[in-house]
């Protein structure tokens, strides 16, 4: 039984079929939480991404027009997210809120005006991201799953782990976004310009998140269910706040919680406990990963999400 | 989030600004839908349809036989309940995004309780279901509070996860073999409930007996934030939570509270829609989602008690026009789900353009 749940692919699933969507959103989400911009919309920005993606896909045949039909999707709803959020400071929560229902009926409706079909969308001219292993690091032991018919989106994922950490904190950018979310007022009193330090980390979180809904729709699977990002975006989220907001930690995180998805699916299919409840393993790891990060086990960081409030102070009302 | 709240104007006595409070509740979802149904229409002009008989269909047609009028009523039901639920939680600046999962559960709780305790006479059993239903609400809400309120774990996301868990939960217990399972037909479902706690009917349509009790919990809800202590202290802790905590307020308390409060609203809906509909819980009984369907609700009303019964009938009439249009006109009845995603949205721009106009009238009044 435990060589059923814990077999040898399993690592390589946490990094791929389940983890790959979470290290993308996650570190996406990680760009605007250190420039102190709360952006709970990623749920949404899978979805659309993943929608666009898979209709650019499925009408051209090209998963490169996909990939761009998708990360365009993404960009153009930061960029919405961001003007009415940072723009107009309405409630960033409540914009938060808003993408993500939005995103739910915009999908469905645009799949049935464009498409004509309710709900899954699966076009014989649907053409996915490739995938190939890696050879030489296909056949190490243990981790030779991890290089084995990947996503190619699952190497770029890998890949942006270290590259995000020296975007973070080895160039200018990252030391503005760090500054800004730290402390928006002395980066201001420095000559740093917020707004457009935020603006850019939207933007990253944007196409980060567009690719993780390029995972989802023309990854592995090759098509688009309703609401298929299944709370994905909101795990990623909390990978990160258990990542203390580093990119490695994210990833380490986000490893934990795609390996749990991995152990919800290997005990699906090996029929080890009641199916419905092995399906909700991942969210419940999920709360008991925020839990652990807000308690304080893991070392503890200014975070406003603890407080739930925005980022910019609410201005006050009468 | 206490810009949501619509604010009183200065000049006035308290008398007439609660006045223009209520009034502004109650016509600004009117405003938000008007505007977002005039983008709709000129989206189905874009498809390449007629847009009026859409919107009669729409606007006029739910109104002409009480077969539709009775539907819109019969929609507005659960959504109420669900909109109160958001609205509590979101006044305490606690994000309770859990209403589905625990309207879920309270279902199932009520499904549970009335099939086994079917001897009791109607007049006991019936407020018994529906409290036992509130019950595994609240419970459900409890987790994701106390995470809030005593661990610091984001509500956000605990309340969405737990949204799945809360169906997974329930599919297991009535799935073939599963505990709560009906041991006769094959459907994913609890056994009937007994008569004595369904709902009757009214006048030979779905809409069922069942609104009393969303009269009840506005009439609730509205007591509860105006005219008690912790109503008054949910209002602070929202207002500002570090002000509230220096003037003695326990606010860690006051979130748990509007938590379980909340989540016993969102079970009471889902045991009002087995009452009196469905009669049995089945996995599907929440079709469009009526936990998230109350979020939109409670913003469209300004997280106004009074107003969330004026925008759950605003919103269960765009429920029903969108069958009448699918039913009657080759309009894709799909638009309304836009024109749902489109009114949310207008409500967060819209609480900028209040959030503006308040800071004038203070530029303005520090001149004088």
């Amino acid at each position: 039984m435990w060589h059923q749940i814990f077999n040898p692919q399993l690592l390589g699933d946490a990094v791929g079929v389940s983890g790959t969507v979470l290290i993308l959103a996650g570190l996406g989400y990680l760009f605007t939480d250190r420039a102190g911009v709360f952006n709970i919309a990623i749920e949404g920005l899978l979805l659309f991404s993943a929608f666009f993606a898979a209709a650019a896909s499925g009408t051209s045949g090209n998963a490169l027009v996909g990939v761009a039909a998708g990360v365009g999707g993404a960009l153009v709803v930061s960029l919405i997210f961001f003007l009415v959020s940072i723009g107009l400071r309405a409630d960033i929560i409540v914009v938060g809120i808003a993408i993500n229902l939005l995103a739910s009926g915009t999908t469905v409706f645009l799949l049935n005006h464009w498409f004509g079909v309710e709900g899954n969308y699966q076009p014989a001219a649907l053409q996915t991201i490739p995938a190939f292993s890696i050879p030489g690091l296909d056949s190490l032991p243990l981790l030779g799953p991890v290089f084995t018919s990947q996503s190619l989106l699952t190497y770029i994922a890998v890949l942006l782990v270290p590259a995000s950490h020296i975007v973070l904190y080895q160039t200018p950018l990252g030391l503005h976004i760090r500054s800004v979310g730290e402390n928006p007022e002395a980066a201001a009193t420095v000559g740093i310009n917020v707004r457009r330090t935020q603006f850019i980390a939207v933007m990253i979180c944007g196409v980060l998140a567009g690719l993780g809904g390029c995972f989802l729709s023309i990854g592995p699977l090759g098509g688009f269910d309703q609401n298929m990002s299944a709370g994905q975006g909101w795990i990623a989220l909390a990978a990160e706040t258990l990542g203390r907001g580093t990119p490695l930690g994210t990833f380490l995180s986000c490893l934990f919680y795609g390996g749990s998805q991995g152990v919800s699916s290997n005990m699906q299919a090996a029929n080890i406990g009641a199916g419905q409840l092995a399906q909700s393993i991942p969210y419940v790891m999920t709360v008991v990963g925020l839990a652990i990060a807000a308690k304080g086990l893991v070392a503890r960081r200014r975070r406003p999400m603890a407080t739930s409030g925005g980022s910019e102070p609410a201005p006050a009302a009468t | 989030m206490n810009e949501l709240v619509a604010a009183p104007t200065e000049e006035g006595d308290a008398r007439h600004r609660r006045l223009a409070h209520l009034g502004y509740a109650i016509l600004r979802p009117v405003l938000v839908v008007g505007v977002a149904l005039l983008i709709g229409m000129a989206i189905i002009v874009y498809t390449g349809e007629n847009p009026f008989p859409a919107y009669e269909n729409l606007l006029i047609e739910p109104f002409r036989t009480w077969e539709s009028f009775s539907a819109v009523l019969f929609y507005a039901i659960p959504i109420t309940l669900t909109g109160l639920t958001a609205a509590i939680s979101f006044r305490a600046n606690v994000f309770n995004l859990g209403g589905e999962g625990q309207l879920q559960l309270g279902a199932l709780a009520t499904a549970w309780a009335a099939v086994a305790w079917s001897g009791l006479p109607g007049v006991v059993l019936l407020p018994l279901v529906i409290l036992v239903g509130a019950l595994g609400g609240a419970a459900f809400a409890a987790i994701p509070g106390w995470l809030r309120a005593y661990v610091g774990a984001t509500e956000l996301v605990s309340t969405i996860m737990l949204n799945y868990v809360a169906i997974d939960i329930a599919s297991f217990a009535v799935s073939p073999g599963g505990p709560l399972a009906s041991s006769g037909s094959a459907g994913v479902a609890t056994a009937v409930i007994p008569v004595g706690a369904q709902f009757p009917t009214i006048a030979g349509s779905q809409f069922h007996w069942g609104f009393v009790v969303d009269i009840l919990a506005v009439v609730f809800a509205f007591v509860l934030l105006y005219r008690t202590p912790l109503g008054y202290e949910i209002r602070m802790a929202g207002h500002n939570p570090n002000f509230a905590r220096l003037g003695g307020v326990p606010v860690p308390r006051v979130i748990l509270g509007a938590m379980v409060i909340g989540g016993a609203l969102a079970g009471i809906g889902g045991a009002v829609q087995v009452m009196g509909f469905q009669h049995q819980y089945t996995t599907t009984f929440s079709g469009p989602q009526w936990g998230f369907t109350g979020v939109t609700v409670a913003l469209l009303a300004r997280l106004e008690p009074i107003g969330v019964l004026v925008a759950a009938i605003l919103y269960a009439l765009l429920e029903e026009g969108s069958q009448l249009i699918a039913n009657n006109t080759n309009v894709d009845s799909h638009i309304i789900t836009v024109v749902q995603g489109l009114i949310i949205l207008f409500v967060t721009v819209q609480v900028t353009l209040d959030w503006r106009k308040k800071l004038k009238l203070r530029a303005r009044a520090s001149v004088a």
